[in-house]
């Protein structure tokens, strides 16, 4: 049976951590049952199989010994010689066939289970709630499909074994016992001494091999940190100190793998000591049973050969529970998984988004992720086909949460509700409002591939050409033709080669391409040079014309752009209007552009380095690393954030009041308190 | 000798003997990189295999025993049948409750069995201290090779890393340096084990009966060609387990990280779709490794020889060709303890043949043909003077566009350059050849005459500091971080420095200063914070020739002024290569460097430029100063003048 083990050794079964499970194991059996019922047939044959071939296992030496009996008996029969060497060829080559062939059928029935579940878990993570897929790190859900469905694969094969191991140990002790009753309890006592073993060991194992894992877990993030920062090591010359503090973690590692490889010496052969010492045992105690009753050299012999199949099953059995506990762990987060919520699902009677109206209605449209906490309040305005708005607030302001995640339908609002022309887009399929709405998300995210396979990432039937010419459009084709394979350069690692600019620059070639009608472009051009982004937006104004775009801006020319400008503040629709109106309203717009924008056409700032307040952490910045997705190798390194702003809050406005106080800068103080009483009012207008 | 985990493997001179070429000339392939195992710790391991041989010995030995002992049973049982005879009154003696028996007891009888406790303790002993020792050496093995595959990747240029995913490599210094290991513990202890209790076997069963010995030593050397044929077989299959799995996780990682690029372009079908075929792919693999190791053939020849052996043994008892049948069983029971091993044989073959090809990738990773040459005798040179471009012409290794075509320039020291151009230019390639990332493919970047190509990479580096526009900070403290360039700079000297770039203030506002932690495990900093860290941390290394990617994008006004300060206290007194798109920092350049596809198209001032060049006068009208601004005037803003 032992070439059918799951491979992994006694450092992985120890390593299975204790993990506390929602549900019963009956519940997770039963879910596991939709999976198992398929294979009801060849499981049945396996676990016969096993059953079977455990039984030849303990009957094997006991023919065996019948043989030696008979041979000293009556040492002259050839008849015999045949009938035992037949028996005992049959017994070995039909054992092997039947190992064999179990360990083929569960070949066969575990690769199609896996790929079962894994597909259907992957499918189910694809469609699944957007806030789980965000809150998880990548790593963890990529976790559940690859390392939890490969345990529970395994699971299954220890079970099988676990049967057999269990028949294999009852059968030898039945047999010892029948034998020999004093055979059988010395037999009995090695079973504790095993037990006491296996459980004293696994103790301390448990905690060496945490500790390895840990080791190697600063190990391999230092390594990471050290080969994405490697070109800033190399500037400043620090390869060595980073590769003397690789090998001090690296040191580190090897004390603790030696303590796990101590630890295990014990093991293997404590474990042989103790089986032979247990043979000896019962070929002493036979001495002694000659002496008073008798007991046949055969049945000493086949005592002696099953008491060595009789411990390490023991010691394995002990091993593999643990193993199992985690494959049910394992079931347990799978099952957490085809239990979460699903992302928003079509309406049964849902129609194809019309082509005729691109006007888009919010209606009263509150938000919120978790209840009550509501990131949007109330938003009403509508937007007229074809009409260019722009969206300005600071970060936190819900832009972001409105037109990516909303109108696009990742979520479902919580109340009010979105409509394009006159339907209302909960009614409509979403695979039909989204060929509508193009989307550039704030982080430029590329795929592994070319750079043409990413721009023909949405557009699959799209030529090369249409490629070529919508860069063209987007005056992309200058930067794109510059890679060292122009449109055919790989992009490694989502793009460490280039800039978060020229990623950009290929996600909105992306989005283009595919034509939308409806357009949000969430800062899409924030990380491009001045100079750059200048060359693009005044290619975009072409490309806008008849589309209904929504730019969450950064960049005053853009705003200046608009038909309209739309200003958030906390969740709420605050201001709207033309950038002339809104000036002359002097409230929040007014402010931000003069603390914000108007400098970014203007070489010379009038303040000084004096009149600043003095910076905090910007806690929205916080907050929205920790929900970063980030890969679990690369568990080093810090990539700049993207988050070029830093806008002032009114904690920061009061303490830059106070300051022009002290100063004495009346005309600014004047402007400050003047913006302050204005979102006092604002406040109050709610 | 080089001992690597104890110390360091460079040498102590910074510009002598390249780690690579150390390690290749050491080993000289793949598979003699493999086995120094055994030359790196011969002594230990020596020690281990003598053990293994005590104790492998001794175990086989009690085994052998099992006969003996048994033998010796049956002939005190056969005494007792005899025992009505008188023959040998002395040996039947009267016991409690009067029955009359015999001593099984014999001499002979406890002499055997003490000799098997002795053996099981011996073997027992030993065969501890062989694991441990096995253990301890393997996983030193492993730290060492670790250890040199990272300093040989390390060294790499960045020609390695363009091309490599960092990811991937990292899993093989990690995961398949484990692999590695394994290959020689468990792996090669238990397989040496394995065919040393072969050995003996055939040694005692020789000693038994030599027909049996021949026949077994021969069936046995067959059984290990053709194990280890199957485990050829079978290695590869496993191989490509371990890559389908890994792209599996990969393109699953890439789905949830752009997830909501995939449902904007409704292409989840497209997604799962890609994922299953991996997983189909990997289901099958999974399917014909489980078909391969079901039918292990060699286990027949096994099964053969031991029923060969138990009737040749019956045979042998019948004729009465052996003395005792306790020959027979001791023959039995090495054979049967064989065919146990049998079953090990095979998982350990796999793995090891596994060690060996995981070894062969890694060091095809190693030996990685760098296009980037040190040179052997490298010069110095003097950078006071000037840094000039000679006729530089560059592609990216591997490909064949000239990102560069026939650029020269000439740079007085102490200048204040500001290279300019539209996206793919090439200024930011420019900056990258200053720094010695790369080399040029045709030309010459002198320093005051002397080559740096003639230089060594760390001299180079060590003159000249690049502050990138995409700024990479080490998840370690701000103090760390800033101390990057200079380990061993004073808290004065970084504190001066973070004053200098205007970021003092706002370390010493957060609560742990200096020591605050930055990255996964520590607070977020925003764009303009970075990059101002960047700027004490070049202000530290206080380079003689500083270049500066400051392509901008929007930031507020609080920001922008810091950042100009900043930037200011960089460049005091030094040579500086600025690509900006800052008019400022145009109209004060000491010389305007202007490219497009990769070529100079002028080179001059400001006033000079915006005079002559229709391309200068385009990008002029492109920066934010032409538009909407307060003071949109033009021909105001860009004959402003210089300060």
């Amino acid at each position: 049976m032992s070439h059918g083990h799951p491979r992994g050794g006694p450092g992985r079964a120890f390593g299975a951590i204790k993990y506390d499970r929602a549900r019963s194991t009956k519940v997770l059996v039963g879910n596991l049952w939709r999976y198992i019922r398929v294979y009801i047939k060849p499981i049945i044959l396996v676990v016969s199989i096993s059953i079977v071939y455990s039984i030849m296992r303990v009957v094997s030496p006991i023919i065996i010994g019948r043989g030696i009996n008979v041979l000293t008996e009556t040492p002259s029969a050839t008849s015999l010689l045949i009938g035992l060497t037949v028996a005992f060829l049959l017994l070995t080559i039909v054992g092997w066939v039947l190992d064999s062939l179990s360990t083929r059928i569960q070949a066969k029935m575990n690769s199609e289970m896996l790929h079962e579940v894994r597909s259907d878990l992957y499918r189910k993570l694809s469609y699944s709630d957007m806030a789980y897929l965000k809150n998880e790190q990548s790593g963890n859900v990529t976790a559940r499909v690859t390392a939890d469905t490969g345990e529970l694969a395994t699971g299954l094969i220890l079970f099988t074994s676990v049967v057999s191991q269990l028949l294999v140990i009852v059968g030898s002790f039945v047999w010892l016992m029948l034998s020999n009753w004093i055979i059988g309890l010395i037999s009995l006592t090695a079973v504790p001494i095993a037990f006491l073993m296996a459980n004293i060991l696994s103790f301390f194992a448990r905690k060496i091999v945490l500790r390895v894992r840990r080791a190697f877990g600063v190990v391999s993030a230092k390594m990471a940190e050290g080969l994405e920062g490697v070109a800033v090591a190399k500037s400043f010359n620090r390869e060595r100190d980073l590769a003397t503090e690789l090998r001090e973690l690296n040191h580190q590692h090897y004390k603790y793998s030696r303590q796990f490889g101590f630890l295990m010496m014990f093991i293997n052969p404590t474990m042989t000591a103790l089986t032979y010492g247990l043979f000896i045992a019962i070929i002493y105690a036979s001495g002694w049973i000659n002496q008073h009753t008798g007991i046949q050299l055969g049945d000493i012999y086949t005592d002696v050969q099953l008491s060595q199949s009789f411990l390490f099953p023991m010691v394995m059995l002990s091993m593999m529970f643990p193993q199992l506990e985690s494959a049910l762990g394992a079931m347990d987060r799978i099952i957490d998984v085809f239990e979460a919520k699903l992302a928003v699902a079509d309406k049964t009677d849902a129609v194809n988004l019309q082509q005729t109206d691109d006007s888009v209605h919010f209606d009263h449209v509150s938000f919120a992720y978790t209840d009550d906490n509501y990131v949007l309040q109330d938003v009403t305005f509508t937007t007229n086909a074809g009409e260019m708005m722009a969206i300005v607030g600071h970060t936190g302001a819900g832009k972001t949460t409105l037109f990516s995640s909303l109108l696009t339908r990742f979520y479902d609002v919580s109340k009010g509700a979105i409509k394009i022309g006159n339907q209302d887009i909960r009614d409509v399929k979403q695979s039909s409002l989204r060929k509508t709405i193009g989307l550039v998300t704030q982080e430029p995210f590329l795929f592994n591939g070319t750079v043409l396979e990413n721009i023909l990432y949405g557009s699959p039937d799209a030529t090369r050409d249409d490629v070529y010419s919508i860069s063209k459009r987007i005056n992309a084709d200058e930067f794109i033709e510059a890679l060292p394979n122009g449109y055919d350069t790989v992009v490694v690692e989502g793009g460490k080669k280039l800039s978060a600019g020229q990623r950009q620059i290929i996600t909105v070639a992306r989005t283009m391409l595919a034509d939308p009608r409806i357009l949000v472009l969430d800062e899409a051009t924030s990380r491009l040079d001045t100079y750059t982004e200048s060359l693009i937006q005044a290619a975009q104004r072409e490309l806008f014309r008849g589309r209904t775009t929504f730019v969450i801006a950064h960049r005053l020319s853009t705003i200046k752009d608009a038909d309209r400008i739309v200003v958030f503040e906390e969740g709420k629709l605050m201001e709207m209007g033309t950038h002339n109106e809104l000036m002359k309203l002097d409230g929040i717009y007014a402010d931000l552009y003069n603390t914000y924008y108007v400098h970014q056409g203007l070489e010379d700032i009038s303040l000084s380095l004096e009149d600043l307040e003095p910076e905090t952490l910007d806690e929205s910045i916080q907050k929205q690393s920790m929900n970063k997705p980030t890969f679990t190798v690369g568990a080093g390194g810090s990539h700049p954030s993207g988050k070029p702003k830093e806008m002032p809050d009114k904690k920061q406005m009061q303490e830059f009041m106070e300051e022009l106080k002290k100063k004495g800068d009346e005309k600014q103080l004047q402007h400050v308190e003047k913006m302050m009483k204005m979102m006092k009012n604002m406040k109050k207008d709610d | 000798m080089i001992t690597v985990g104890k110390e360091n493997l460079y040498s102590n001179n910074n510009y002598g003997v390249e780690i690579q070429s150390v390690i290749l000339q050491k080993y000289k392939n793949s598979t003699r990189w493999f086995w120094s195992a055994f030359t790196r710790y011969p002594f230990r391991y020596l020690l281990g295999i003598i053990l293994l041989v005590i104790s492998t010995y001794s175990s086989t030995k009690t085994l052998a025993l099992i006969g003996d002992v048994l033998g010796i049973i049956q002939r005190n049982l056969s005494l007792k049948l005899t025992s009505f005879l008188p023959i040998n009154i002395s040996e039947i003696t009267t016991i409690g409750w009067g029955q009359t028996t015999i001593n099984m007891f014999t001499p002979d009888f406890i002499r055997t069995i003490i000799w098997m406790v002795i053996y099981v303790i011996i073997a027992w002993v030993t065969l501890s201290v062989n694991i441990a020792i096995w253990a301890d050496t393997s996983f030193r093995v492993q730290r060492d090779m670790r250890q040199e595959f990272y300093e040989v990747v390390q060294n790499h240029s960045m020609a390695f890393f363009d091309v490599n995913d960092s990811g991937v490599i990292l899993s093989m210094g990690m995961n398949e340096i484990n692999q590695v290991r394994m290959a020689y513990h468990p792996s090669l202890r238990n397989l040496l084990g394995s065919v040393m209790t072969i050995v003996i076997t055939t040694v005692l069963l020789w000693i038994y009966d030599w027909i049996i010995g021949v026949v077994f030593l021969v069936s046995f050397i067959l059984y290990l060609i053709i194990a280890w044929i199957y485990a050829a077989k079978v290695a590869p299959i496993r191989q490509k387990l371990a890559t389908d799995l890994g792209s599996m996780s990969s393109i699953s990682q890439e789905m949830f990280k752009g997830v909501d690029v995939v449902r904007s372009f409704n292409n989840h079908e497209k997604e799962i779709t890609k994922f299953n075929k991996v997983s189909l792919e990997y289901a099958d693999d999974m399917r014909r490794e489980g078909y391969l190791s079901a039918f292990y053939w060699p286990a027949v020849i096994s099964i053969l020889v031991t029923a060969g052996a138990f009737a040749f043994g019956i045979y042998s008892v019948i004729i009465g060709r052996y003395v005792s049948i306790g020959i027979l069983i001791s023959i039995l029971s090495l054979l049967l303890n064989l065919n146990r091993q049998n079953f090990m044989i095979p998982q350990r073959l796999i793995m090891l043949q596994a060690g060996l090809q995981n070894s062969r990738r890694l060091w095809n990773v190693m030996s990685f043909k760098d296009p980037l040459e040190q040179s052997e005798t490298p010069i110095e040179g003097n950078w006071n003077k000037e840094v000039v471009f000679e006729n530089v012409s560059f592609a990216y290794p591997g490909t064949e566009k000239l990102v560069l075509n026939n650029v020269s320039f000439s740079i007085h020291a102490g200048a204040r350059v500001a290279l300019i151009g539209g996206p793919g230019s090439g200024k930011s390639t420019i900056l990258k050849l200053l720094l010695r990332l790369y080399d040029p493919t045709s030309g010459k970047i002198k320093i005051n005459n002397s080559n740096i190509k003639d230089m060594h990479t760390s001299y180079v580096r060590s003159n000249v500091t690049m502050v990138e526009q995409d700024i990479f900070l080490f998840s370690d403290t701000l103090k760390a971080n800033i101390a990057f360039a200079k380990p061993e700079a004073t808290d004065e000297e970084i504190r001066a420095a973070a004053d200098k770039a205007q970021i003092s203030q706002f370390i010493e506002s957060l609560p742990e200063g200096y020591q605050t932690i930055i990255g996964e495990r520590g607070v977020t900093l925003s764009g303009g914070q970075r990059q101002r860290i960047a700027i004490a941390r070049a202000l530290l290394s206080n380079p003689n020739l500083l270049l500066l990617d400051d392509s901008t994008s929007a930031v507020d006004i609080k920001t922008e002024l810091r950042l100009r300060y900043a930037m200011e206290e960089l460049m005091k007194n030094r040579t500086s290569i600025v690509v900006t798109q800052r008019l400022t920092t145009l109209v004060a350049a000491d010389m305007i460097i202007l490219m497009k596809k990769g070529k100079v198209v002028d080179i001059g001032h400001h006033e000079e430029l915006i005079q002559r060049c229709s391309d200068y006068q385009f990008m002029c009208q492109h920066l934010p100063i032409a538009k909407g601004s307060a003071s949109s005037d033009l021909a105001d803003a860009i004959s402003g003048g210089r300060d």
